[in-house]
């Protein structure tokens, strides 16, 4: 009997302090949530662009990135700032993967995939003779990039977004001796003297 | 690490591997060996150009890498995650409170064995905490009031979104509640145009037909057009309550959580329910007002979009009749999209927000279109039942282009004889009719001046200003064999009231030929049709032969009461040349004449003194309207026998 007392008082106090939890859930990790998409969301869609070869499948898998970060951070609370670059950037590749191999299941004749169409145009303001130019530059640059491995051109973006080695490895799954090789490679490719 | 000291024996020979000036330039190598390639390229020229041509690649790289995100990241990209992240949120502090109670159930289910031996007794208590848990806080993770708020904010941001077009495919079906089969199938097609705020919603039958089509400004104020009725003008949006009045007009509700707000007026009320990837809110039978029963929309849970509202009304079986109370048949509606697409601005086709021509071309087809044949016919036939005699319906064209028919006449059986009569131009859009029945002491007030001067109190009231009556007791005295003196009153009587209804007659048939001379314009006469041209005049005709023969009446009755001392009549006027002017000339002469005939005879209720009858320029009018009338009656193909002889007949 006293057990059952004892239980239902307890009982009292924790659905007491779970109707507190219903009514104010979490706020300032949706704020903080809110303020890293902000601030990230820009150079997650544009890797995952690079990942996957489309803007706008790009952008639905980076919302969804943050929105599980949040529900991430309601469980355990909000990851350290200095760590939720790198968090979103691996789960952010590792959807964009899935993503990929879902789209090759479904297309069993797709070789490589497309590379991504993210060329603007040449800056206004150029002369004409300036901008053609400017545009076989680009256009150089892009060809050179489709030459890259997939696994090259994940590990140039990530360290073009300033990830050590330690950390693209970690985002990818890969040595850290793998990434210095992959990256070794692909500005190999990139270089212009390397062009056919 | 292959290479950690890969340097020749002397100095000069040596040079880093190229992957180590990468790792170098990255500052990814440990501190010594960092060291050494730094003050190796201080000496080296090779490797420094090495280090420079490595640092170019990632500079055009960087360049085109900037430049591709660029086109990255709408405005609406934030919005959006954030109605997803708020969506989520409730839902999470939800999950996220379960979780902390089924831990302090655990805890407590934990601490328990400790005291109690039976550790299936906490087993059992921890699965009955878990299933009251669930009980408490699986059902409703979000309130109605916050969802529908929210997916209106949603709703807004999507249809302000200036840089794109939306275009939503909706289902209609109708169905009797309970039935499986639809009764009726409609497909809505919806454009939207973020930047000018225009909608337009199109209404299609199974087979593809346009039946209806509606443009919806920003404003508010709608366009409503269909083939089967007038275009209708709407300054603001009617209330979604208003439309459920009127079914037939169910296909301009939009599926929308701002629509569903308004008809739940509090939605604080409706319920909430996950289905999969949707909530449902529903409006229960405490909402139910007049037709309304029940109200279901479904929002999708990503983007929090509303795409399909079910409704269920009470509609009349029949239509209602106000003395019957008629069985209600309850109907179950369901409008449902079909697909959804966001199109940029520049490649939507810019012809979804034109005017359907199909919808169009019968609102110019009704253009009214009066033509003289029209005209005349519509006159024929209120002729035919007597109803252009004193006014009592005019036939002319309005400024609207179209011919009004419009009158007072005396009650509401004749005014059914007439709409009768008018039968065969009821229909044409061109006719205008405005018939209304009178209050019958007027009518009968008016009446009594045209039909029995019996009844006209001023006749029998022996009035002093009735010379002209004296004159007639007189005359009628002076008849050879007398009649006898209880009768001399009422015949005086029965002569002025027959004077009297022949005056009246004559300037009402003056009346109508005015008319219908106005009616043909110059030259309309050559436009008219043969048949209408036959009916045209004929009808003047007769109206020229009751004028020519009332006014005969009229003279012989007053000959040789009044006309008997004056000097015989002067020559006739010059003969007329055209219809037009003889007509206005003939109602000139008729109206003088009546109007001396009822202010002699004391009908007028006008106080002028009595003009005298007794003078040879009454005679000379009344002879005048006598050969104009049948003057007029010869142009129209009668047949009058010339009034020359009898002119001067006199007792």
């Amino acid at each position: 009997m006293q057990l059952w007392a004892e239980v239902a008082e307890q009982d009292g106090a924790a659905s007491q302090s779970a109707m507190l939890f219903l009514v104010q859930p979490s706020m300032d990790v949706e704020q903080e949530v809110i303020r890293a998409y902000e601030s990230l969301r820009l150079p997650v869609h544009l890797y995952l662009a690079a990942v996957l070869g489309d803007t706008s499948e790009a952008e639905d898998i980076c919302q969804e990135v943050f929105l599980r970060l949040f529900v991430y951070c309601c469980g355990r609370g909000m990851v350290a700032p200095e760590r939720v670059r790198s968090w979103v950037f691996r789960v952010g590749h590792n959807l964009a993967i899935d993503r990929i191999r879902t789209r090759k299941f479904r297309r069993e004749l797709d070789g490589d995939d497309p590379l991504p169409e993210l060329l603007q145009l040449p800056d206004a303001g150029l002369t004409p003779e300036e901008a053609v130019l400017e545009g076989e530059r680009l256009q150089a640059v892009q060809r050179r990039l489709a030459q890259l491995s997939s696994q090259e051109r994940h590990c140039l973006y990530l360290r073009a977004e300033g990830f050590r080695y330690r950390e693209i490895a970690e985002i990818l799954g890969i040595t850290r001796a793998s990434v210095a090789e992959f990256l070794r490679r692909a500005l190999r490719k990139l270089m212009r003297d390397n062009d056919a | 690490m292959r290479n950690l000291f890969p340097f020749a024996d002397w100095q000069g020979s040596w040079h880093p591997r190229e992957d180590d000036l990468l790792l170098y330039i990255d500052g990814e190598l440990p501190a010594r060996r960092h060291a050494r390639i730094g003050a190796h390229l201080k000496e080296c020229w090779a490797c420094r150009v090495k280090v420079e041509k490595l640092e170019s690649t990632i500079a055009a790289f960087m360049d085109y890498r900037s430049r591709a995100s660029a086109g990255l990241g709408g405005s609406t990209a934030n919005d959006a995650f954030r109605l997803r992240m708020r969506a989520l949120a409730r839902h999470e502090g939800s999950r996220q409170s379960m979780r902390e109670f089924v831990a302090r159930a655990r805890r407590l289910a934990g601490g328990a064995t400790r005291r109690v031996p039976a550790m299936a007794a906490a087993g059992v208590l921890a699965v009955a905490l878990v299933a009251l848990a669930w009980k408490y806080f699986a059902p409703a993770p979000v309130s109605a009031g916050e969802l529908l708020a929210n997916a209106t904010l949603a709703e807004s941001a999507r249809a302000n979104d200036a840089s794109v077009v939306l275009h939503r495919s909706l289902l209609l079906e109708k169905r009797r509640s309970g039935d499986a089969k639809p009764v009726e199938r409609r497909r809505i097609d919806v454009w939207h145009a973020g930047n000018s705020g225009m909608t337009v919603r199109r209404l299609y039958d199974e087979s593809g037909h346009l039946l209806a089509a509606e443009w919806r400004r920003r404003d508010g104020s709608a366009e409503i057009l269909s083939p089967q009725m007038r275009p209708r003008l709407e300054a603001r949006t009617e209330s979604p309550l208003a439309m459920l009045n009127r079914p037939e007009d169910l296909w301009r509700l939009d599926p929308s959580a701002a629509s569903f707000v308004q008809l739940a007026g509090d939605a604080s009320g409706a319920k909430v329910a996950r289905q999969g990837e949707n909530f449902r809110v529903s409006l229960g039978p405490e909402h139910a007002t007049g037709h309304f029963l029940k109200a279901v929309l479904t929002i999708r849970r990503n983007g929090l979009r509303a795409t399909g509202i079910d409704l269920r009304l009470a509609e009349p079986a029949a239509p209602p009749q106000p003395e019957v109370r008629t069985q209600e048949v309850v109907y179950d509606y369901s409008i449902a999209e079909d697909s959804y697409q966001q199109e940029p601005l520049e490649t939507a086709q810019a012809g979804v927000f034109a005017p359907d021509a199909s919808l169009m071309l019968p609102e110019q087809s009704q253009e009214p279109v009066v033509t003289p044949d029209l005209q005349v016919e519509t006159t024929w036939l209120l002729d035919g039942i007597g109803a252009t005699l004193g006014g009592e319906i005019t036939v002319s064209m309005g400024f609207d282009g179209r011919l009004h028919v419009e009158g007072i006449v005396q009650n509401e059986a004749r005014k059914q004889e007439i709409l009768t009569a008018l039968k065969p131009v009821r229909s044409n859009p061109a006719v205008q009719i405005d018939i209304l029945s009178y209050s019958q002491a007027l009518r009968r007030a008016v009446a009594a001046t045209h039909t029995t001067a019996g009844a006209t109190p001023g006749v029998s009231s022996g009035n002093s200003n009735l010379s002209a009556q004296a004159d007639i007791s007189e005359f009628l005295a002076s008849q050879t064999p007398p009649p006898p003196e209880s009768e001399l009153r009422e015949r005086v009587m029965r002569f002025s009231a027959e004077i009297s209804a022949n005056s009246s007659n004559a300037a009402r048939h003056a009346w109508v030929l005015k008319h219908l001379a106005e009616m043909a314009s110059p030259g309309s006469g050559e436009n008219l049709s043969a048949e209408t041209r036959r009916q045209y005049l004929s009808m003047v005709a007769v109206h020229a032969r009751e004028v020519e023969q009332s006014t005969r009446r009229l003279k012989l009755e007053l000959d040789p009461i009044f006309f008997a001392g004056l000097p015989p009549p002067g020559e006739s006027p010059p003969p007329p040349t055209e219809l037009s002017p003889v007509i206005d000339r003939l109602l000139d002469a008729a109206l003088r004449n009546d109007k001396a005939i009822q202010s002699a005879f004391g009908i007028s209720m006008g106080v002028e003194s009595p003009v005298s009858i007794r003078t040879a320029e009454f005679r000379e009018s009344v002879l005048e309207t006598e050969e104009l009338a049948c003057w007029i009656e010869k142009q129209a193909g009668g047949e009058c026998v010339e009034p020359g002889q009898n002119t001067k007949a006199s007792p």
